[in-house]
């Protein structure tokens, strides 16, 4: 819809630890599987293996362990790795769980608003006071 | 009349109400969305008031790059 056609605008938010709940060990390790499968991602000679335990994931890369609970990840570095490697991979997963926060909770919007019908789904980049922005856009018509 | 809601990075989001609706029933759609949403167990922590457009109200505007999901 183009801007110049609403006839009101609404702003709304959760949150953050409401949306961090929405990464439950069930919701968060086949995205880390996946990411953790694509070519780059792990270095030469590094394996990594992805457990659940209770109401965490602990991830194995090499000797380096990392954990996610609640949406935050952390590490405890072994022998043969570096503070660097354990950082770097930190970062990346924390990165990732952002998107998938964000994706989780527009699936969570859009199957709220399916009682009003079909609910339409776009990816999108938008402008938001000057920043670009991934968004998704879901629309309803009555 | 068309409801489009934005969902932004960080639990942010922007409704829009659009069509042959005045501002006093498109703030009553608005509200009837929210009240979903909070019925489907998002509970949403802050709410902006509806503002009119034509007012002036700060939103996101839609850029390029839009792919559409069947």
């Amino acid at each position: 819809m183009p801007c110049n056609l609403a006839v009101s605008i609404t702003k709304a938010a959760v949150t953050e630890e409401r949306l961090l709940a929405l990464l439950t060990p069930e919701a968060v390790q086949p995205v880390v599987e996946a990411y953790l499968r694509q070519p780059g991602v792990l270095k030469p000679g590094e394996s990594f293996n992805v457990n659940r335990q209770g109401n965490r994931l602990m991830i194995m890369v090499g000797s380096l362990r990392l954990f996610i609970e609640r949406g935050r990840v952390s590490t405890y570095a072994t022998q043969g790795y570096n503070d660097v490697r354990g950082e770097e991979l930190v970062s990346a997963l924390s990165n990732l769980l952002a998107l998938a926060a964000d994706a989780l909770f527009a699936q969570q919007v859009k199957a709220a608003l399916a009682p009003f019908g079909k609910v339409a789904q776009q990816q999108v980049m938008v402008d938001n006071g000057g920043v670009t922005q991934a968004a998704t856009v879901l629309t309803l018509k009555f | 009349m068309e409801v489009k809601v934005i969902v932004l990075p960080g639990g942010k989001l922007q409704i829009f109400v659009d069509g042959q609706v005045s501002f006093e029933q498109a703030t009553q759609i608005t509200k009837t969305v929210l009240a979903q949403l909070n019925a489907a167990g998002i509970e949403i922590s802050e709410v902006g008031p509806v503002e009119q457009h034509k007012d002036g109200a700060e939103h996101v505007h839609i850029a390029g790059n839009v792919h559409v999901q069947q």
